[in-house]
């Protein structure tokens, strides 16, 4: 049995990676809604996905707004597909 | 918006495996497509052509305009155009886009786009409008319909998909009325039964 992502099982990560999942991309204000999380710590948790390659950061602005894009990168997806297959693998499910 | 419970969304602890398949079950249903959202362009496209149409029968067969009052093609056309910017802001300003609105986005993009090349081919080649229009624009909502699983969607791409086959033996004038009749079914009703519909 595989050892399950470490960078995954932290709840907000985990979160913000099943949202990401089904968007070609969120930008970093509705995530932080979406999650109910902090400026700060979601800020912290979304660097620790970027560094692994997990999801892909766009900062750029729009009219006169800055907007923060964030998309899953198909590093994310497989990591994200393959911790899921691990999970119900661990579980014993399907 | 649903919001995720937040016993799952702890700040630093990590999840135990039937929590982590718990919070991602739920944070997926929460982030479910908002189908409401998807009638407008059916909606704009129902009133522009059918009110066009209908004004248009009504020019043909009662004014002094006789056939230079054909407005349903550049009108159908002015409103390829504004669907095809409208899509281009949509997609920048939104703060959030689901692979499924940027599918649909791109493929009323590309027909608008072929609808604007037709329109320009139709000025020198001996093309059918009555054809064209309605099979491109059957097309796309068939689709639409699949992809959003919205039944009266597909019934209605059908119907305008088919509209050059039942209509072959229609008069001119009388196609502008069976025309409107057309997209009242296939745009407007299915455009708000959609716009009903919650995420």
């Amino acid at each position: 049995m595989k050892a399950l992502d470490p960078l995954l099982t932290s709840p907000l990560r985990l979160g913000a990676m099943s949202l990401l999942i089904k968007m070609k991309s969120a930008s970093f204000v509705w995530l932080k809604k979406a999650l109910n999380a902090t400026q700060g710590n979601l800020s912290i948790q979304l660097n620790k996905l970027k560094a692994a390659e997990y999801i892909s950061i766009e900062k750029r602005f729009e009219g006169n707004y800055p907007l923060t894009e964030i998309k899953i990168t198909q590093t994310g997806v497989k990591a994200f597909e393959d911790h899921v297959r691990n999970l119900k693998d661990y579980l014993h499910l399907d | 918006m649903h919001q995720p419970n937040p016993n799952l969304i702890m700040m630093t602890n990590h999840l135990s495996p039937e929590k982590q398949l718990e919070l991602i079950e739920e944070t997926i249903a929460q982030a479910k497509e908002n189908l409401s959202k998807h009638s407008f362009p059916f909606l704009f496209w129902g009133w522009l052509v059918s009110i066009t149409a209908l004004v248009n029968y009504v020019l043909l067969g009662y004014s002094a305009f006789g056939e230079k009052s054909y407005l349903i093609w550049p009108i159908s056309t002015i409103g390829a155009i504004y669907m095809v910017l409208y899509y281009r802001k949509t997609e920048k300003t939104q703060s959030r886009l689901t692979h499924l609105e940027y599918f649909l986005s791109r493929l009323w993009m590309v027909l608008g786009a072929v609808i604007l090349l037709f329109s320009f081919c139709i000025t020198f080649m001996d093309l059918s409008p009555w054809f064209f229009f309605p099979f491109i624009a059957g097309l796309g909502t068939i689709i639409s319909g699949v992809m959003l699983k919205f039944t009266p969607l597909t019934l209605g791409g059908i119907l305008l998909l088919a509209f050059p086959v039942y209509s072959v033996n229609v008069s001119n004038e009388t196609l502008l009325l069976l025309y409107a009749a057309v997209i009242i079914l296939a745009y407007l009703v299915p455009g708000y039964l959609l716009k009903r519909k919650s995420a």
